[in-house]
């Protein structure tokens, strides 16, 4: 129903946190726990992975937003991939985060990745 | 001294009960066995003055009857008031039937008592215990008469005349004490009915106004949202449901998901024609995720109606307090429960219209979308 892991991708120095399936208020702990495990360790930004996702309520929404919030707090970016997801790209850009937006929308995680990387973020925005 | 006198005064002060209608008969009974021991002791007092022969006779009634009246207190303040009551009226009648017994029988001024355990009776254990009274006390004095007529009653004194007006003057200044006891306690009772029905009255215009205010919430909230969001009551919102698919579900926290997803494959299978289920489920997702925030969890349900699908979702929680629902159904991002607050606008964005009954205690929504 519901899965959510972290991984760290060491040649981009990035965490990637995968979401997939139903994300509702009772995820949103487990969820934000893992951002925390990504905002205490050492990496360059933090990628969350929205491809696989096929329902978020508000409760998840602000989960994105307390990642985005959480790794601005340590000037280090957060990216989110959606790929062809068309409903968490409407569900984002109800909260404010669809592309154009503070947070970098892209289509898929490894675009995500190398938009992270500091020369990506100085002048590459890395969408596809 | 000053430590008796205390001791004394609270000794003769009522107790007070939880239960209010014990602490009425005990304050009764109080008011009786101190007001009787004193007019009976004073009654044999000044009788013994116009009948220095029976003086003795008389102290010794007066003190049988001051003894069991001090029992009567000593038991009513520990709430045994209707055993010490019975206990009391059947040392009384005893008193009262030797006295006239051994006084002359129908000619002896306490024969009159037994009027007055009639009424003491009725006052202290009821209709029941009146009418038991009142066929003993008939009894006793057909007895009396048969023994008189047949010379088995004692040889009695002759009372002097003053001494039968002194007696008699006294039992119908114990009838006044009783009365105005009596008396009393109605007028007791008429001020806490009148104090419960001032009460009844105010609390019922207090609804009053509540309903009005709650209408006028209703209004305004259905006007600003052109007929989406209607505030109703519960009946009225079941009146507005269709046939049900399936049976109810409880939702509770850990749930979300699995009702998710049961949401998603019910409605494509049930209302193949909905051009965007998705939207409905975003919306009965974030009144489900507020039933398991505000309350705990709830129940849900899948309804059809012409052309409508509904969703009922429904909870036993705090309810959503007027001023919170206006701002929660048209402030984006409020919310009471620490969460981005999206839940009400989600629902009238979703949805063509949202029925909803809220009260301290229940919540209950119906979530509306056109399927054709």
């Amino acid at each position: 129903m519901f899965n959510a892991s972290l991984t760290k991708d060491e040649k981009f120095n990035a965490h990637v946190l995968e979401l997939s399936g139903i994300f509702t208020l009772d995820e949103k702990r487990r969820v934000d726990r893992l951002v925390m495990d990504a905002v205490c360790n050492d990496c360059a930004g933090l990628v969350i992975d929205f491809t696989k996702l096929t329902y978020i309520d508000s409760a998840g929404l602000m989960s994105v937003l307390g990642a985005f919030h959480k790794f601005s707090a340590t000037d280090r970016p957060v990216v989110l991939a959606t790929g062809r997801n068309t409903y968490v790209q409407d569900k984002l850009a109800e909260i404010g985060l669809g592309r154009g937006s503070a947070i970098q929308v892209v289509d898929s995680v490894e675009v995500a990745k190398r938009a992270l990387s500091p020369s990506a973020r100085d002048g590459d925005s890395g969408d596809d | 001294m000053t430590d008796m006198l205390s001791g004394l005064r609270r000794f003769f002060t009522p107790p007070v009960f939880d239960d209010l209608r014990k602490t009425e008969r005990v304050r009764m009974l109080y008011g009786i066995a101190i007001g009787t021991a004193i007019l009976v002791t004073g009654v044999d007092v000044i009788s013994s003055v116009f009948a220095p022969s029976l003086a003795v006779r008389l102290m010794v009634i007066a003190v049988a009857y001051d003894l069991a009246s001090l029992a009567l207190i000593f038991a009513g303040r520990r709430g045994w008031v209707n055993q010490a009551s019975l206990a009391w009226l059947l040392v009384v009648w005893l008193i009262a039937t030797a006295t006239a017994w051994t006084g002359g029988g129908l000619n002896a001024p306490a024969i009159s008592l037994q009027f007055i355990i009639v009424v003491l009776a009725g006052l202290l254990l009821g209709r029941r215990a009146t009418l038991i009274a009142a066929v003993t006390a008939a009894f006793v004095m057909l007895g009396m008469g048969y023994a008189q007529v047949v010379g088995v009653l004692p040889a009695a004194a002759v009372r002097p005349a003053m001494f039968r007006a002194v007696t008699l003057a006294g039992y119908i200044a114990v009838l006044a004490v009783l009365s105005t006891i009596a008396t009393r306690a109605a007028e007791r009772l008429r001020a806490r009915l009148d104090h419960e029905l001032r009460e009844r009255e105010a609390q019922r215009r207090l609804q009053e106004k509540e309903m009005a205010i709650r209408q006028a919430y209703s209004d305004v909230i259905e006007a600003v949202t052109g007929g989406r969001l209607l505030l109703l009551l519960p009946d009225e919102i079941e009146k507005a449901l269709g046939g049900a698919i399936e049976g109810e579900r409880t939702i509770a926290a850990g749930g979300l998901g699995e009702a998710i997803e049961w949401l998603q494959g019910t409605l494509l299978s049930e209302f193949p024609q909905l051009t965007d289920p998705a939207r409905l489920v975003d919306a009965a997702g974030e009144a489900l995720a507020n039933a398991v925030k505000h309350a705990g969890g709830g129940t849900y349900q899948l309804y059809r109606k012409e052309g409508v699908a509904q969703v009922r979702v429904s909870d036993h929680g705090p309810g959503i307090e007027f001023t919170g629902l206006s701002k929660a159904a048209f402030v984006p991002g409020y919310s009471t429960a620490g969460t981005l607050g999206h839940g009400f606008d989600v629902m009238l964005d979703r949805c063509d219209r949202v029925l909803l009954a809220t009260q301290p205690g229940m919540t209950l929504l119906v979530l509306e979308v056109r399927t054709g």
